[in-house]
């Protein structure tokens, strides 16, 4: 009986057959991180998971805040400077007195 | 010390100070001469002083960092702690403003326990991962 053809003919020697030179999954790639935060609330979600994560909407609220804080800012101080000026006072005094007769 | 005890003190460490920002207990979990190096870090971390100013760094970094220890394997004075962390890029870290992302990053530590106080360490982590998952560097897409 012939042996086995690994080796190739028993005639000649054959090189063993090689690796494909496709990338290996192991070692040939660049370094992915385990988990990335996800786009919509931030929340760190391992790789695998991501197409089942759900955000938490009080999270996903957060994390708009905070990408917002530079334009909050802002706004919270123009906010200040306006009702503290004329228009702004007499804006907060016409609005607490609506508040009153709608209480009355 | 045994073992035990020395595990308990680099848990503690891991808990108080870097999980609950505790550094009023620095002084008492870290030795005078304690000298660590932390892979890819330019510079050893040096005393109490050296310790507190890392742990500064990444908890106003992440202010909500937590670290959960896998494992824990000690001999001797060596004690090897194997961790995973998670926090809220809410501050800069090195240069990188706050994103707001959450990132996880795992490491291994490996440290000398001695007379109660951690006296020696060595470290590294996953700090592409970190970076990755901030943004600060940019991750490759597989093709």
């Amino acid at each position: 009986m012939r042996p086995s053809s690994f080796w190739g003919s028993p005639r000649g020697r054959r090189l063993p057959m090689t690796m494909s030179v496709s990338e290996s999954v192991v070692f040939g790639s660049i370094p992915q991180p385990a988990y990335m935060p996800c786009e919509e609330c931030g929340a760190s979600v391992p790789v695998g998971e991501r197409d089942e994560h759900v955000c938490s909407e009080r999270r996903r609220l957060e994390y708009r805040l905070f990408q917002l804080r530079a334009e909050l800012a802002v706004f919270e101080g123009q906010s200040a400077e306006y009702l503290e000026s004329p228009q702004g006072r007499f804006a907060l005094w016409y609005a607490e007195r609506e508040r009153r007769l709608k209480r009355a | 010390m045994s073992t035990e005890e020395e595990k308990a003190i680099v848990r503690r460490v891991n808990d108080e100070v870097w999980s609950r920002g505790r550094l009023d207990v620095i002084d008492e979990l870290i030795a005078d001469e304690f000298v660590a190096t932390v892979i890819g870090a330019p510079e050893q971390i040096r005393g109490p002083q050296g310790f507190r100013e890392f742990v500064v760094m990444y908890r106003k970094a992440f202010p909500d960092l937590r670290i959960t220890i896998d494992e824990q394997i000690a001999e001797g004075e060596s004690v090897v702690t194997r961790w995973t962390a998670t926090g809220t890029h809410e501050g800069e870290l090195m240069g990188m403003a706050a994103t707001g992302k959450q990132a996880t990053t795992a490491g291994i530590n490996v440290n000398r326990v001695s007379g109660g106080k951690l006296v020696e360490g060595w470290g590294l982590f996953d700090q592409l991962g970190l970076l990755q998952q901030i943004g600060a560097v940019p991750v490759p897409t597989r093709v």
